[in-house]
Parts: C-alpha cells; sequence; structure tokens
C-alpha cells in the first residue's frame, strides 16, 4: 500500500493521537534481542511520519448519555530536529465549537506549548502545563495524551512478550514494557505515574496502553487498531481508531481518520500563532 | 455532713422562694443568651468569611489586586516572570444578582459572586469537583461561549436550577441570559459566599461584566510554597511590588481576613458592648437576690455560726448556691442562645455585609458543646462573681444575730452609706472624663481598642455610680415643694417619696434595673435616629439634581450593582421626557473601590456637567458647591473632593495635594474642596469621570441620576423605563422618594439587631425590678402593719405602694433620659466617629423619650402590680406578728 492510495482510497482511515504508536517500526529485527528502552526506540522510529494532513472525527461516549461527535482538520509536522512534533487541529462541526483550533508545539525538557484557539472571543489562550493532564477537546485523552512522547522523556523496564491484546492483534506477540516519567515535571505534566505499553513484536506498533494515576490506580486504558503502513519507503505506520476508556466512569473517545495525506507538505506557516487566530 | 448542710441551707432557701429564684434564673439566662448568641454570630461571621477566603485562594500564597476598577491582564507575564512563582492564575470577580423568575419569590433577587476563571490555569490554584462525572461536559463549547456559567448544587438547589437550565444576571450590558453548563460540588471556591457563587470563563466574565483586557486579581502559587517558606513568600511579594508600582496591593490571603475584622470590628464591638450590658443587668440582679435572701436569712445564718459552721463555710455555703443557680441559668442560656443566634444571624450578617461592602453570609452557625459551655461556665462565673460580695457580708454576720430579731435590710445590695457618698463622685468623675476626652478628641488620630471598648463601658458604670445623686437631688426639692400642701393624698405620697428617700439602697437598687435598660434604649435610638436623619438629610439634597436613579438590578441603595457599560446613557437619553437641558443634567456616576494607605476608600466618579446646574449634588462644606464643581471639572488640572471624615482622618485639607495609587501608578490631585458624603467610613472621593477613565482604564457607570422635563410625570417617565430598558435591559429605574425609603429600610435593617438587643435588657430590667419590688414589700410588712396600726386604711397603703413604685419608674425614666442621651451624644459625636468614621449629627430623641418613659413607667406598674395587692391584703395582726 503506498502513500497516496491509503490517503484516498480508504474511507475509514484510522489515527492514533495518543501518546504511542502511530507509524509502524520498519525494522525487521526480532525482539527477544531486545531491551525495553531498545523496543520503545524502535516503535518511536515506526511512527515517526514526518507531516500529516487529515480529516478526523472524535465521538465521545459518555454512559448514559448520546455519543457526540466533533469534526476536525489535523495538521502535524515534525521540527528540524526530527523529534518534537507541531500539531494544529482545527474544529468544523458542532456549530458551538466550530472555528476553535489547538496549536501544540512540542519542546525539550517536557516544556510543551499548548495553544488554544477561541473564536467567540478572537483570542488565544495558553494551557498551562500542569493543566495538560486535563481533558483534550472535552475526550478522555489529555492533552499530554496528545502529544508524542519522546524516547528519553521515560525510563523503561519489563520487555517480556505475550499475546497481543484485543481481537484486532489477534496472533501477534507483543512487547510489554513499563514506561515511567523520567522526571517529576515530565509526570506532572502527564499526570501518570507509570504506563504499560503493549507493543507489536511485528511493526513496534502500540497495540494498547494502561495508564495508571499517580496514586497508581489504573484509570484508563487506550486501544489502537485499524494500523497501516502509510510510507512503504521508509516504513511508517499508523493506527486509523485509536480509543481511549476511562476505567473509573465507563466512558470512552474514538478518533479516527476519515482522510489521511502523508508526506504531502504541509506550510511552516501553519504552526504560526497567526495562523491558529484565522477564523475559517 | 456538708452535702446535708448544702441541702437544708442553699437547696431549701432556692426552693423556697420559687418565684425569686425562677425571676433570676430567667434574667440570668436571657443575658447569658445574648451574649453567648452574639459572640456566636461574630466568631461564625468571621470564620465563615475567612473559610471564603481560603476557599478562593485555594494553593496560592499571594493575590494581587488593585480595587474595583481592575487592571490590564499584561500585568500576569510581568508576575510570571519573578524568581519563586511557580503559577500565576488571574481571575474577574464580579457581584452579580439573580432575580428570581417564577416560583413564590418570584421578583427577588439574590447576590451571587461570579468569579470569571482561566479554566486551562485553574488546576494548579483551586479544585473545583462535582459528585462523579465532570464539572463542564465539554470544555470547548463551554470555553467558546461567552453564556456559559457553572453554579454551586447548593445555589441551584435553593432556586430550583439545573443543567441547561437558563437564569437571568445583571451585566454589563443589562440584563443577560446565562446557560447552567455545570454544578459544583461545596468544596474549593464553591464552598465560598455561603455557596452564593457562580464560575465562568474569565473571558465570558470580561465580555459580561465590562473588564474586557483586564484582571481583578491574580493568584500567585508559589515554588516550594509548603508552610516553612515565608521567606520565597516574602521576596516574592516585595519583588511584586517593585515591579508592579503604587496602585497594587500584593497580600496573602490571610491578611484579607484581617481587613474584614478591622472593617467590622467596631460594629461587632458595639453588638458584644450591648450584649454585655444585658449580662450586666443579670449580674445586678443576681447580686439583689442573694442579698435579699441572705437579709431573709440572717436569723439563720446567725444560728449556724452559733452551731459551729465558720465563717468560709457560710460564704462558700452561699457561693455554692449561686453556683447552682447560675449553672442552671447557663444552661438556660446556652439554649436560647442557640435560638437567638439562629434568629439573628441573617440580620447581622446582612448589615455586616452593607457595611463592608462584601458577600459575607454565615454558612455554618458555629454553636457547638463547645459554645453551650462557654455560656455554662459564663453563667457560673457570672453569678458567683455577683454574689461574691453580699456572700462576704454574710460571712460577717454573728452568731448574736440568731438571737436578735429583727426586719430584713435591703442596704447589703449596693453598699455602706460611706460608699455611698464616694460612689457617685466617682461616677461623675467618670462622665466628666468622657466630656473631657470628647473635648480634647482628635479624629485623625486612631484610639486604642483598648480605650474604645473602655469608654462605653465607663460610662455605663459611671451613669449607675451617679443615680444616688439622681435620686436624692429630685426627690429632695420634690419633698420641699410638697411641705406645705395638705389632703390626705399629699400625705400618703409625701409618706411614699420620704420612704424613699429613708431607703436610699434600696430605692437605688429598684432605680438601677431600669435605668440600665432604658439607657440602652435611648441610645440605641438616638444612634438610629442620628444616622437616619443625618444620611436621608443628605441624600435628598445630594439626588435632587434628579427625580430617579437608573441601574442594573441589585442594592441600588448600596451601590451594590453590577455596573453598566457607558453606552447606556445614549439609550437614555432617547427615551423621551428625559431632561437633558444643563440646569437638571444627566449624573452619570462611577461607585467604587480603591485602596488609600491601606483602607479602603469610596470614588465617586462623575461625568462634568454645566456650572448652570450649580451642582446641587455636592454637598460641600468650605465653599459653595458651584466653585467645588466648577474645579472638579475644570480641565486645568486633575482635582478631587474629599469627604469630611478622610479629610480628618488623614489630615488632609483644601489647597492641599492627595496622591492616589492608580493602576497606571501614582497620579497626584489637587483638594478642590471638602464635603459630607457618607457613603464610607473611611472616606469618600469625587473624581470626575474623565481622571478615572484615564488612570485606571475603567469606564463603567453604576447609577445614572436624572430629572424629568419639565410637564412630564416622573412617575409617568419611570414607568417609560420600565418598559422600555428594564425589559430589555433589566434596568431598574427608582424614584428619589423610594430611593430615600430604601435608605431608611437599610439603616433600620441594620439596627433591628440592636432592637432586639433592647427588648431583652428591658426584659432582664423587668424582671430585676419586680424581684426587688416584692422582696421590699416583704422586708416591710412590719413597717406596713405599724402604719395600719396607727390609723392607715388598706387603701391609703396600696396608694403609698404604688406611689412608690411610680416614683421609682419616674426617677428610672429621669436618670435614663438624662444619663441616656448624654450617653449617646458621646457615642455618636466620638465613638461612632472614632471608631466607625462617620462624622454625623447627633438628633434629640423625642420620640424615644416618650417610649423610653411610658415603657418605664409600665415597667415599674406592672412590677407593682404584685406588691400593691400584698400590701392591701396584708392584715394588722399579721403584718405586726412577721418576724
Amino acid at each position: 500500500m503506498n502513500e497516496t492510495s491509503s490517503v484516498k482510497t480508504k474511507s475509514t482511515p484510522h489515527f492514533a493521537a495518543a501518546t504511542l504508536a502511530i507509524l509502524a517500526a520498519a525494522s525487521g529485527a526480532w525482539a527477544t534481542e531486545l531491551t525495553p528502552k531498545e523496543v520503545m526506540s524502535r516503535s518511536e522510529s515506526s511512527r515517526k511520519v514526518s507531516e500529516i494532513t487529515a480529516t478526523c472525527k472524535l465521538t465521545q461516549t459518555t454512559k448514559g448519555k448520546d455519543a457526540k461527535l466533533k469534526s476536525f482538520q489535523w495538521w502535524r509536522k515534525i521540527a528540524d530536529n526530527s523529534l518534537d512534533y507541531r500539531t494544529l487541529v482545527r474544529f468544523t462541526q458542532p456549530a458551538a465549537v466550530k472555528g476553535e483550533g489547538i496549536l501544540i508545539v512540542e519542546k525539550d525538557k517536557a516544556e510543551n506549548e499548548v495553544l488554544l484557539y477561541l473564536p467567540a472571543f478572537k483570542k488565544i489562550r495558553r494551557v498551562e502545563n500542569q493543566q495538560q493532564t486535563g481533558k483534550f477537546m472535552g475526550s478522555e485523552f489529555s492533552y499530554s495524551d496528545i502529544a508524542t512522547p519522546h524516547l528519553d522523556d521515560y525510563t523503561y523496564s519489563g520487555g517480556k512478550q505475550e499475546p497481543c491484546p484485543g481481537k484486532t492483534h489477534s496472533g501477534v506477540a507483543c512487547y510489554l514494557i513499563e514506561a515511567k516519567p523520567a522526571s517529576p515535571k515530565i509526570q506532572e505534566r502527564t499526570g501518570y505515574q507509570r504506563t504499560m505499553n503493549w507493543v507489536r513484536s511485528d511493526n513496534f506498533m502500540v497495540a494498547q496502553v494502561e495508564y495508571f494515576d499517580l496514586e497508581n490506580s489504573l484509570i484508563k486504558r487506550l486501544e489502537a487498531s485499524d494500523i497501516r503502513k502509510v510510507d512503504e519507503a521508509h516504513s511508517k505506520w499508523m493506527a486509523y481508531r485509536t480509543e481511549m476508556h476511562q476505567l473509573k466512569t465507563g466512558n470512552s473517545s474514538l478518533i479516527e481518520f476519515v482522510t489521511a495525506k502523508v508526506n504531502g507538505g504541509v506550510p511552516e506557516s501553519t504552526f504560526t500563532q497567526q495562523n491558529l487566530s484565522r477564523s475559517e | 455532713m456538708i452535702l446535708n448542710l448544702f441541702r437544708f441551707f442553699a437547696v431549701r432557701n432556692l426552693m423556697s422562694s420559687p418565684v425569686r429564684t425562677l425571676l433570676t434564673l430567667l434574667g440570668v439566662a436571657l443575658g447569658i443568651a445574648l451574649f453567648s448568641g452574639v459572640s456566636a454570630i461574630n466568631a461564625s461571621t468571621l470564620s465563615s468569611f475567612k473559610e471564603s477566603v481560603d476557599a478562593v485562594a485555594g494553593k496560592s500564597s499571594l493575590t494581587v489586586s488593585a480595587g474595583d476598577a481592575g487592571f490590564s491582564e499584561q500585568v500576569e507575564e510581568k508576575l510570571k516572570k519573578i524568581p519563586g512563582v511557580r503559577t500565576t492564575a488571574p481571575m474577574i470577580e464580579s457581584k452579580a444578582y439573580y432575580r428570581q423568575k417564577d416560583g413564590p419569590e418570584a421578583g427577588k433577587t439574590s447576590l451571587i459572586t461570579v468569579f470569571g476563571i482561566d479554566l486551562l490555569k485553574e488546576q494548579s490554584v483551586r479544585t473545583y469537583q462535582t459528585e462523579g462525572g465532570e464539572v463542564i461536559e465539554d470544555p470547548l463549547e463551554f470555553l467558546n461561549q461567552p453564556d456559559s456559567i457553572i453554579l454551586t448544587k447548593e445555589f441551584a438547589k435553593l432556586h430550583d436550577l439545573k443543567v441547561n437550565d437558563a437564569i437571568e444576571l445583571a451585566s454589563a450590558a443589562g440584563s443577560r441570559t446565562f446557560v447552567v453548563r455545570g454544578l459544583l460540588s461545596p468544596t474549593g471556591p464553591a464552598k465560598a459566599y455561603g455557596g452564593a457563587v457562580a464560575i465562568m470563563d474569565i473571558d465570558g466574565a470580561r465580555v459580561n461584566f465590562g473588564k474586557e483586557g483586564k484582571v481583578d486579581r491574580i493568584d500567585l502559587v508559589l515554588q516550594d510554597s509548603a508552610p516553612g517558606q515565608p521567606e520565597v513568600k516574602a521576596q516574592v511579594a516585595a519583588r511584586a511590588r517593585e515591579i508592579l508600582g503604587e496602585g497594587y496591593q500584593v497580600e496573602a490571603p490571610e491578611t484579607q481576613s484581617d481587613h474584614l475584622q478591622h472593617m467590622v470590628g467596631a460594629f461587632q464591638g458595639m453588638l458584644s458592648f450591648l450584649s454585655a450590658l444585658a449580662l450586666m443587668i443579670g449580674m445586678v440582679l443576681v447580686a439583689n437576690s442573694v442579698s435579699v435572701a441572705i437579709t431573709e436569712r440572717r436569723q439563720e445564718i446567725g444560728t449556724l455560726r452559733a452551731l459551729g459552721a465558720t465563717r468560709a463555710k457560710i460564704f462558700f455555703l452561699i457561693l455554692g448556691e449561686t453556683l447552682v443557680m447560675g449553672s442552671a441559668a447557663g444552661l438556660l442560656g446556652a439554649l436560647l442562645g442557640n435560638s437567638v443566634a439562629h434568629a439573628l444571624v441573617g440580620q447581622v450578617s446582612q448589615s455586616l455585609a452593607s457595611q463592608s461592602g462584601m458577600p459575607i453570609q454565615v454558612r455554618e452557625l458555629h454553636y457547638s458543646l463547645r459554645e453551650i459551655l462557654h455560656a455554662m461556665l459564663l453563667g457560673t462565673s457570672v453569678s458567683v462573681a455577683a454574689a461574691f460580695w453580699p456572700a462576704r457580708k454574710a460571712m460577717n454576720i454573728p452568731p448574736m444575730a440568731a438571737l436578735k430579731a429583727r426586719g430584713a435590710d435591703l442596704s447589703g445590695i449596693i453598699g455602706e452609706s460611706q460608699w455611698m457618698k464616694v460612689i457617685p463622685w466617682l461616677g461623675a468623675a467618670m462622665l466628666v472624663y468622657l466630656f473631657v476626652n470628647k473635648l480634647t478628641l482628635n479624629l485623625s488620630e486612631p484610639m486604642s481598642p483598648a480605650l474604645q471598648a473602655l469608654q462605653p463601658a465607663l460610662g455605663v458604670i459611671g451613669s449607675a455610680m451617679v443615680a444616688p445623686w439622681v435620686i436624692h437631688y429630685t426627690l429632695t426639692p420634690l419633698l420641699h415643694l410638697l411641705k406645705n400642701s395638705h389632703g390626705s393624698n399629699i400625705l400618703v405620697l409625701r409618706m411614699a417619696l420620704e420612704n424613699l428617700l429613708r431607703a436610699p439602697s434600696r430605692t437605688l437598687s429598684n432605680v438601677l434595673s431600669l435605668l440600665v435598660g432604658l439607657m440602652l434604649v435611648i441610645i440605641v435610638s438616638v444612634i438610629n435616629i442620628s444616622f437616619k436623619n443625618s444620611v436621608s438629610a443628605w441624600t435628598t439634597k445630594a439626588i435632587s439634581v434628579g427625580d430617579m436613579a437608573l441601574s442594573s438590578n441589585g442594592r441600588v441603595v448600596a451601590f451594590q450593582v453590577q455596573p453598566l457599560h457607558e453606552s447606556v446613557l445614549e439609550l437614555i437619553k432617547k427615551t423621551p421626557g428625559v431632561d437633558l437641558s444643563n440646569k437638571r443634567p444627566i449624573v452619570v456616576m462611577r461607585y467604587m473601590k480603591v485602596n488609600y494607605q491601606g483602607d479602603p476608600l469610596v470614588i465617586k466618579a462623575l461625568d462634568p456637567t454645566s456650572d448652570e446646574s450649580g451642582y446641587p449634588y455636592i454637598d460641600a462644606l468650605d465653599r459653595t458647591a458651584l466653585e467645588a464643581g466648577h474645579e472638579l471639572f475644570s480641565d486645568a488640572h486633575d482635582s478631587v473632593l474629599i469627604s469630611e471624615n478622610l479629610a480628618k482622618r488623614y489630615h488632609k485639607k483644601t489647597g492641599e495635594v492627595l496622591e492616589l495609587d492608580t493602576p497606571t501608578g501614582r497620579h497626584p490631585f489637587a483638594i478642590a474642596a471638602t464635603i459630607r458624603d457618607f457613603a464610607s467610613p473611611n472616606g469618600v472621593i469625587y473624581l470626575n469621570r474623565n481622571a478615572l477613565k484615564k488612570y485606571w482604564k475603567d469606564n463603567l457607570v453604576t447609577i445614572f441620576f436624572l430629572a424629568a422635563k419639565p410637564g412630564v410625570n416622573p412617575v409617568d417617565l419611570q414607568n417609560t423605563f420600565n418598559s422600555t430598558l428594564g425589559k430589555t435591559h433589566g434596568i431598574v429605574t427608582i424614584l428619589n422618594t423610594e430611593l430615600v425609603g430604601d435608605l431608611i429600610n437599610v439603616i433600620d435593617q441594620s439596627f433591628s439587631f440592636n432592637k432586639a438587643v433592647q427588648l431583652a435588657a428591658l426584659l432582664v430590667g423587668l424582671i430585676g425590678l419586680l424581684n426587688t419590688m416584692l422582696v421590699s414589700i416583704f422586708e416591710r410588712t412590719r413597717e406596713f402593719g405599724m402604719l395600719r396600726a396607727v390609723g392607715m386604711d388598706r387603701r391609703q397603703l396600696s396608694k403609698m405602694v404604688l406611689w412608690e413604685c411610680l416614683a421609682q419608674g419616674s426617677l428610672g425614666v429621669l436618670a435614663a433620659v438624662v444619663l441616656g442621651t448624654y450617653l449617646s451624644w458621646l457615642w455618636v459625636t466620638v465613638n461612632l466617629a472614632q471608631a466607625l468614621g462617620w462624622v454625623i449629627h447627633f438628633s434629640f430623641p423625642t420620640s424615644s423619650i416618650l417610649q423610653v418613659f411610658f415603657t418605664g413607667v409600665g415597667v415599674a406598674l406592672i412590677a407593682g402590680i404584685l406588691p400593691v395587692l400584698r400590701a392591701s391584703q396584708l392584715t394588722i395582726r399579721k403584718a405586726l406578728e412577721h418576724e
């Protein structure tokens, strides 16, 4: 599957927006020889797509209530350091949020900048670091879940292999890796004491993540599915469906790619405050 | 042995005079109830406010503010850069008024404090919670919709509101509909102000409350802000002050509570003092009762002494007896105190809120076991203290007294005759001291709190001490006048008066019971009347420029309303029937609080009007209104007019310069005149509104005063406004007459609590008088028998007792009127001016004096009914057999 066909021919491509794997690792090395950090390094590499332009939808399911749907445009581009991403989200539906935009600029030392544009006030607002554990777009994802985790921001342990959880990954072995924030600042930004990551041994994409809060209670579970190879040349992968389950309330949020275009050229000016505040 | 003696001596006595025991117990209990109730209210009010301040402050260690006008949101960036600051959280704090649409309370308004917060920053400062689920279902929708609001569950329940309901609140653009998008559990800021709070996103609050580009406060959370890091706090505070300059307050949350305590301390002190007086009357009652009981049991005590009881045993038996009665009174008082506190807490907190301009609401009245134990302890202590002196006298009763039959004597109640000569002089010295102090008083120098508390007490005690003179110098000339008059009635009257003079201690005891209660009535009435007369006369003058006032919904009379955008003026001008002439111009006023040398002052910023109007709303004291107004609105330089209390408090006078700290720095203003204005106990500054816009960057308007065109009925114009701006913008129109009426209501409301204290004090006085009257008749049984034996008939005897009662009542009234008027004059001109900052004019309490006269005489008559009946039923044989 080449990148063009992946964008245009599929009506329901999926997207793993959250913390972990988006693109597949190209390496065919066998995992048994890998340390936990090497597994995560390959995972990072497999999802590292330089540019993405996409249209997405977010379905929020709240127990006892009707599901709520939001649509948005998505632009993402890697910075010159080949590490940090810039991401712009602009909502198109429903009317109450139309025109709202979120710009996430990843930075070193866990100092991600998150800006929110509110068209009703024609104003850009900054989401403070401490607030980034809060809900992204009212979903079960937090702002920090949306940002890409950097390999060196965490320490890793574990690495044993077991069958990947979930039907969509049946028959595939997964590495089970525990990741802990490398500094209190990262812990503060993410709001997690640790995560348990199931990383597919074939393409190094994350199949499932479990999140533990600062009291070490399991609070959320992320399930990635519909994982597709989007860049044949560089062996990059994307999960087109990412669902986050809030275990305490039973609520969940599903982010799905409707269309996605990889490496199609995203100008630098996309990620400026000026563009963020542009009303559409 | 001791127990048996106690049972024989003390319990038997309490049980053998049930009426006296009950009356004494009730009197002390009432005093305790008032005192405990007031203490509980005072403590609960302050602790509720402190809880509110803490709840709003959250994790922040410092708060930056700059008065009602707010300040630029850009300031936050400067604060963020200060080393030691971990995070900052801006806030808009607005007082909105919710008008109930439906139900039995339709149309009723209630104050709600709206916090405009940055929801994208708040987590690090304050906590907002609901029971399960999220406070805001969809933050993106919430943030992007200016009509989004979150209420507390408490407020929602009280007003029958739920999520997605629409509510109407006053905004800067008039009344506006908001949508409830979440409900908060009572944690964090939702606990503040009794739950009457709402949360909005800061941008929505800015738009709705006219604070575009501004914030009202910024809370600073410090790094390592755990307790034990005061130096970090001090360093950050110092740096913030340095960066921001004058015009900003950088305070810790606890300082805000101190401010409130300072503001309402005097008022609370007055309440405590009045309730302490009721307690004092209770003490007099106990002293009376115990003294009476001792004189009645003189023989019994003598017998006990003859049988070997030591002096100490007698002393402790009497104290023990009082202790039992005091504990019972304390318990009853504690239980009654709870009811008193619950009944009055609403009125008191409303009075305090009016005074301080802060939304004080007592969430929980603390009246627990601790308060009950305190009350019991208090009851016991005051009773024992009151019984101490009579008990000392009792222990000196010699064994010989058992063998010597003699009549009871009340001389012990007040003291020995030698003391009786000295005491009035001491009392007079106290009253003269207060007078001299008044003459030499300098209002600009604050009086020490101890002296403030001491002065009223000195006044009351001094008055009580000079009462013997009042009795002596009233009765003696009266007797002299009656000397040459004849007739049986005159003879009976003379006998009655001579009886009173012959037993000065007994007479004084009866008069004192009434005196203190009636004096309280006069003092509170004078303060009330003086306040009302001064303020309403001034208000009538100040608003005479127009016929009515327009503002948003709220407490217009106290300026507690959401200010409006100045653009509303154009809508008003377009309304037919409004006088737009220069002679009766529309007076546009912004009312707001600013900080001056650490005190909250009021600014009234006015739009310039033409000299043609004559500026009748300026009550200038040292220049004409025309001169003062002309200079205030002159373009030549920035000017202010200052109120007389401000001038006195801060040593300022016309021609000098007043430097005001504003969010744009410190600016000098020439003082153009001194004026009279009662809007603030600390002081009021009149300012040209152009200066306010320039230096405070504030262009809101609190109130518009305007007149109807000649030929247009003001009521018709009011109706026009109600059907136009009232409907479209929720603007209320109040006629001048209604405004003055509202003002009087507010003042009366503030004093309603005091009236309850008056009533209770009178009741205690009545009980006291009844008690002593009954006893004095009892002790004179033999004397009455003698009188009957030498020819006085029953009618004459009854008349004589009645005259005695009436004379004592009249003496109580006379003493209360003279001394109460004097004390209240001192209070109005000294204590109020000192403590509250009011310079108000003393009004003679004509109606209160009449009220006091009828009450005093009435109380004396009621207290005299039983003794008269008893005297009339006495037979000569029985009376002579007595003792």
